[in-house]
C-alpha cells in the first residue's frame, strides 16, 4: 500500500457466538492493549433516558459475577496496567493496557462483565451521583458548556443523534436500576461487540485465550437499529443562550455532514484541516491573527453511521459575535468560490498522514483503530488502506464539498452571551 | 466450555517480559551543547527537543510568565521568516511544534515524519537562535494573552490552582502559575532580549533526539544547526526559598454561579531530585495517584461526591508541593472536606498494609513501559534527567527503587509531607455558602476572581 511504510499486522476471527476478534502482534514493548467495543452509544438511548449509555458505562466498572465492586479497577491497577472506557454516539468502549504476561487477567475481566454483570441498586445510585457530578464538572460549571450541548440538539432533527450523551439531569434522575439491567440484556452481547488485542502477543495463544473466556457467552437477538434519518435542513437555525460563567461572548456553528465513509467525507476532512488546523489555517489567520476578532476558534467534523456535524467553536474578543460570524462566513465562501491551492491540499494530506501514524505508535492506538473499522465497517483491513482515500482527494473535490455543505440554509448557530450572576436559588444548575 | 464453567478466579499471570529503558548516547559539541540521541526504529518519526535550563531568575520573579511569553515569541518571526511563514512550514510538514517556558527552563520541541527531520531540526534551531521578536507580533501576542487571561478567569479549575500556588509559594517564583495582567501589560521587547541574552547558553542546553535517526547523523545535523551558538556573559541567578507553612487556613474564591465546589488541599513537599521523591511518590499512589487509590475509592466509589478525587505531587527543580483535589457537588462540600481530611490523617496514622503497598508498587512499575510507547514520552523522560539533574541511570533503577519502599518509609513520608494541620485549603464556589463550612478548619479569606480580597 502506498501511504504506510509498514502495514499493521492483524488477524480477524469471528467466534461461534458472533464476537469479532482482531489480533495485532507487535513486540516493541512487553505490553498489550485489550479493547472491547460494543455497538451501543447515545444514539441507542430512548427519549426520556438521555445519558443512559454513558451512565451504564459506569456500571460496567461496578462488579460482575466473579469480580466485586471496584475489583476490576484494582486488579488491573495491581497488575501494573491502566484502563478506561468511553461512550460516544455510536459505540461504548472499554480498554486495558497491561504488561503482556497479564493478558489473561484483562480478558477474564472483560469476559466476566460481558457475561454476568452485577447490577445493584446501591451501585446504580452511587454511579448516578458520580455521573451527575461529571456532567456538572464538564458542562454546567464551565463557560460555553451548555451551548456546546445545545448546538447538537438544535442542528439535528433526529433524536438519536441530536441529543447529547451526557444526558439531562432530569433524565439521569428518572433512570432506574431496572433500566440498567434491561439495557445490559439488550446491548451487551458478544454478537454486538468487537474484541481487539494489540501488542506483545502470540496470536495462537491470544486467540485460544479469547475463545476460553468469551466463546461460551451466548449470543443475543440483535438489538433494533436506531433511526438514522435526518431530513435535509431547509432554513438556517439560530439561538442565543445566557451563559452565567462566560466572560466574553462565544458561539457554536454547525453544518450537517455526510455519513461515515461516503465519498464526501474525505474531502470534507481535508477542508476541516485547511480551515481549522494550526496557525497557518485559514480561520486562525483571519479571526485570531489578522483581525484579532477571536481568542479561540476550533472546529471538528464527525463522520458517523447517521447524520454527523461539522462544528466550529469560537470565543469572540468583542462585545458580540458579529465580526467573528462574518469572518467565518467569508472564509467559508472563499473556500467554496475560490477553491484551494495544490499546496494547501498537500499540506492537509501531510497532516492527516502524520496524525494517523502518530496514533499508531501505541498498542492502544492500533487496537482502537482496528476495533472501529471492524465494528463500524466490518473491515479491519481499512486500517491499512483508508489513509489512501484521503491522499487521493483533489482540490476540486474540496471545493465541491465546500459548495455543497457550507451553505446558509445548512447552518445552525448557538450563541453564548455572558449574563450577570443569578441570584440565590436562580436558574444556574 | 459452557458458561457455568467460567473460571471463578482470574488466571495466574505468565512470565513477565523484559523491559529496559531505551539506551541513549550523549555527545558534547565544542560550544558545550550536549546532544542526546535515542534511536528508535519502530516508527518513521523523529522528536527533537531543545532544553535550556535557566534556574530561577530575578527576571521571572519580577515579570511572572516572562519565559513563557518568550517561548511563544520564538514562533513569531526570524531574520528569514515571518510568523506566518513559520506557521506554514510547521503545518506543511504535519509537524507538532511546542515552545514552553517555566520558572526553571525554556524548551522547544518538534515532532516530524522522518522525511522532514532535517527541515524540522533546522526550523527548531532557527527559532532558538534567530528569533527577531518583532514589535508588531509582540503587541499582538500581548493582546491575545490578555484576552485569554480574562477567559481563564471564568474557569473554576484555573482559579483554584492560581490561588493555591499564590498562597503556598508567596514571594517564590513558583507562586505564579501563569502570567498576570500586570506582567503582560509591562513586558517589553527589551525584557525578552535581555532574558534571552542571559539565559540562552549552549553550555546549559541539551538537545534530545528520539526516533528513527542514528547517533552519527543526529550529531552531525546538530552540529550544523547549533554549532555556531555562542555562550553569553554569565549573569546572576536567584536563590529563593518557599515560605514556611503559615498554619492551616482556607481561601474561598467566590464563583457566584457555581454548581460545584472545586476543592484543593495543599502542603509543601519535595523537589523532583530529592532523595525522598521515590518513596514519596509511592506514598502518593496509596493516597490519591489513580482511580485505584484511597481518595478516589472513598470520595467517588463509596460516597459518589465527585467524578474523581486525586492527589498529585508537583515536584519542580527547586521545590515541590502535594495537592489533593476534587470537584464535588456543592451540597456535599462539607462531607467531601471531612473525607479528604480523614484520608490525609489516615495515611499518617496507620501503617499501610503490605498488600496495598505491593499493589501500588506493581502499578507504578508495570505502567512504566506502557508510558514509554511514544517517542515523545521517551524524550520527556530523558529531558527530565537533565532538567532535574538526575543521575544517568535514574530510569534504569527507577522500578527497583519503587519496589524498595517499605511500609515504614511510606508512613514516614506521609508524616513528613502530608500535614493536614498545616494544610492550605482552597475552595472555588459560592462564598456565602462555603464560609460557614470552612470556618471550623481555620481562618478564612474570601477572594474574588482576580485574587483580590472581598470584605
Amino acid at each position: 500500500m502506498a501511504a504506510m511504510k509498514e502495514a499493521i499486522d492483524f488477524q480477524h476471527h469471528v467466534l461461534d457466538n458472533g464476537l469479532r476478534v482482531v489480533l495485532s502482534p507487535n513486540t516493541a514493548t512487553p505490553c498489550v492493549a485489550v479493547a472491547v467495543y460494543y455497538d451501543v452509544g447515545s444514539r441507542n438511548e430512548m427519549p426520556g433516558r438521555s445519558g443512559f449509555a454513558h451512565l451504564f458505562e459506569h456500571m460496567m466498572f461496578q462488579g460482575s459475577e466473579h469480580a466485586a465492586k471496584t475489583e476490576h479497577m484494582k486488579l488491573i491497577s495491581n497488575a501494573g496496567g491502566d484502563l478506561n472506557g468511553s461512550t460516544g454516539e455510536e459505540c461504548t468502549n472499554y480498554f486495558e493496557t497491561v504488561p503482556s504476561h497479564q493478558l489473561g487477567l484483562a480478558l477474564w475481566l472483560e469476559a466476566d462483565r460481558m457475561r454476568a454483570l452485577n447490577v445493584t441498586k446501591e451501585n446504580f445510585e452511587n454511579q448516578r451521583a458520580t455521573v451527575k457530578e461529571e456532567r456538572r464538572q464538564s458542562v454546567d460549571n464551565q463557560p460555553y458548556g451548555p451551548a456546546r450541548l445545545r448546538i447538537r440538539e438544535l442542528a439535528l432533527e433526529n433524536w438519536a443523534f441530536g441529543h447529547d450523551g451526557f444526558g439531562s439531569i432530569a433524565d439521569l434522575d428518572a433512570a432506574t436500576v431496572e433500566d440498567a439491567q434491561a439495557f445490559y440484556n439488550l446491548h451487551y452481547a458478544p454478537n454486538n461487540a468487537v474484541l481487539t488485542i494489540a501488542g506483545d502477543i502470540d496470536t495462537d495463544d491470544a486467540l485460544a485465550q479469547a475463545r476460553r473466556y468469551f466463546e461460551a457467552i451466548p449470543a443475543n437477538k440483535p438489538p433494533p437499529s436506531p433511526d438514522t434519518t435526518e431530513p435535509p435542513q431547509t432554513a438556517e437555525k439560530h439561538e442565543r443562550l445566557d451563559d452565567r460563567h462566560a466572560a466574553m461572548p462565544g458561539f457554536w456553528l454547525a453544518y450537517h455532514a455526510p455519513e461515515r465513509r461516503t465519498p464526501d467525507t474525505y474531502p470534507l476532512l481535508l477542508a476541516q484541516r485547511i480551515l481549522l488546523h494550526g496557525r497557518s489555517s485559514r480561520l486562525y489567520k483571519s479571526l485570531i491573527k489578522q483581525h484579532e476578532a477571536a481568542i479561540r476558534c476550533m472546529g471538528f467534523v464527525e463522520f458517523v453511521r447517521g447524520p454527523g456535524l461539522f462544528t466550529i467553536w469560537t470565543i469572540s474578543k468583542g462585545d458580540d459575535n458579529e465580526q467573528c460570524k462574518t469572518l467565518i462566513e467569508s472564509e467559508l465562501r472563499r473556500l467554496a468560490d475560490g477553491g484551494v491551492s495544490e499546496y494547501e491540499v498537500q499540506k492537509a494530506k501531510n497532516l492527516i498522514k502524520a496524525q494517523y501514524l502518530d496514533q499508531l505508535q501505541t498498542n492502544l492506538g492500533r487496537a482502537m483503530v482496528l476495533a472501529e473499522f471492524t465494528l463500524y465497517d466490518g473491515e479491519p483491513a481499512l486500517a491499512n488502506t483508508e489513509l489512501d482515500r484521503y491522499l487521493a482527494v483533489s482540490a476540486d473535490d474540496i471545493q465541491r464539498v465546500a459548495r455543497k455543505y457550507f451553505t446558509v440554509q445548512n447552518r445552525t448557530t448557538v450563541e453564548a452571551i455572558p449574563a450577570p450572576p443569578a441570584t440565590q436559588g436562580g436558574k444556574a444548575g | 466450555m459452557n458458561t457455568a464453567s467460567f473460571p471463578h478466579k482470574p488466571p495466574a499471570p505468565g512470565t513477565a517480559g523484559e523491559y529496559r529503558f531505551p539506551a541513549f548516547t550523549e555527545d558534547r559539541l565544542d560550544n558545550g551543547l550536549r546532544v542526546l540521541v535515542c534511536q528508535d526504529r519502530r516508527v518513521a518519526r523523529v522528536c527533537a527537543t531543545l532544553l535550556i535550563t535557566t534556574g530561577l531568575t530575578p527576571d521571572e520573579q519580577r515579570l511572572p510568565g516572562l519565559s513563557k511569553f518568550l517561548a511563544e515569541m520564538l514562533k513569531e518571526g526570524t531574520s528569514t521568516r515571518t510568523a506566518d511563514e513559520i506557521a506554514e512550514a510547521i503545518d506543511f510538514m504535519g509537524a507538532e511544534l511546542e515552545t514552553i517556558g517555566s520558572q526553571d527552563m525554556v524548551r522547544a520541541s518538534i515532532s516530524v515524519l522522518e522525511e522532514y527531520f532535517a527541515d524540522g531540526l533546522g526550523l527548531l534551531g532557527e527559532l532558538v537562535l534567530d528569533a527577531t521578536l518583532p514589535d508588531d507580533e509582540l503587541e499582538r501576542l500581548r493582546r491575545r494573552e490578555l484576552a485569554a487571561l480574562a477567559n481563564k478567569h471564568s474557569q473554576p479549575g484555573y482559579l483554584g490552582r492560581k490561588a493555591c500556588y499564590r498562597a503556598l509559594f508567596g514571594e517564590h517564583p513558583y507562586a505564579a502559575i501563569d502570567a498576570t495582567e500586570e506582567s503582560l501589560t509591562a513586558v517589553s521587547r527589551g525584557d525578552l532580549t535581555e532574558f534571552r541574552g542571559a539565559q540562552f547558553d549552549p553550555a546549559r542546553a541539551h538537545l534530545i533526539i528520539v526516533g528513527s535517526v542514528g547517533r552519527n547523523e543526529a550529531v552531525r545535523m546538530a552540529e550544523s544547526v547549533f554549532g555556531g551558538w555562542q555562550a553569553p556573559e554569565p549573569t546572576e541567578s536567584l536563590t529563593a526559598q518557599a515560605p514556611p507553612s503559615a498554619g492551616r487556613r482556607a481561601l474561598i474564591i467566590d464563583f457566584p454561579n457555581a454548581v460545584q465546589s472545586n476543592i484543593l488541599i495543599a502542603n509543601h513537599a519535595v523537589p523532583f531530585g530529592h532523595p525522598d521523591f521515590i518513596p514519596f511518590k509511592v506514598m502518593n499512589q496509596v493516597l490519591g495517584g489513580s482511580y485505584a487509590s484511597r481518595l478516589f475509592m472513598n470520595l467517588r466509589e463509596e460516597k459518589g461526591y465527585t467524578y474523581g478525587a486525586y492527589s498529585r505531587p508537583d515536584a519542580r527543580v527547586e521545590a515541590g508541593c502535594l495537592v489533593s483535589w476534587a470537584a464535588v457537588g456543592k451540597d456535599v462540600t462539607d462531607g467531601a472536606l471531612t473525607e479528604f481530611f480523614h484520608e490525609l490523617n489516615r495515611i499518617r496514622d496507620e501503617r499501610v498494609g503490605d498488600e496495598e503497598l505491593k499493589s501500588v508498587q506493581s502499578f507504578l512499575t508495570g505502567i512504566f513501559p506502557i508510558a514509554l510507547e511514544r517517542i515523545e514520552q521517551i524524550a520527556a523522560h530523558i529531558v527530565s534527567l537533565k532538567l532535574y539533574g538526575l543521575p544517568r541511570d535514574h530510569w534504569d533503577t527507577y522500578r527497583d527503587r519503587i519496589n524498595a519502599a517499605t511500609p515504614e518509609q511510606v508512613q514516614q513520608m506521609a508524616r513528613q509531607y502530608v500535614r493536614p494541620d498545616e494544610a492550605l485549603i482552597v475552595v472555588v464556589g459560592r462564598a456565602d455558602e462555603l464560609r460557614p463550612l470552612l470556618e471550623p478548619y481555620g481562618p478564612v479569606t474570601v477572594l474574588d476572581k482576580t485574587g483580590a480580597p472581598v470584605t
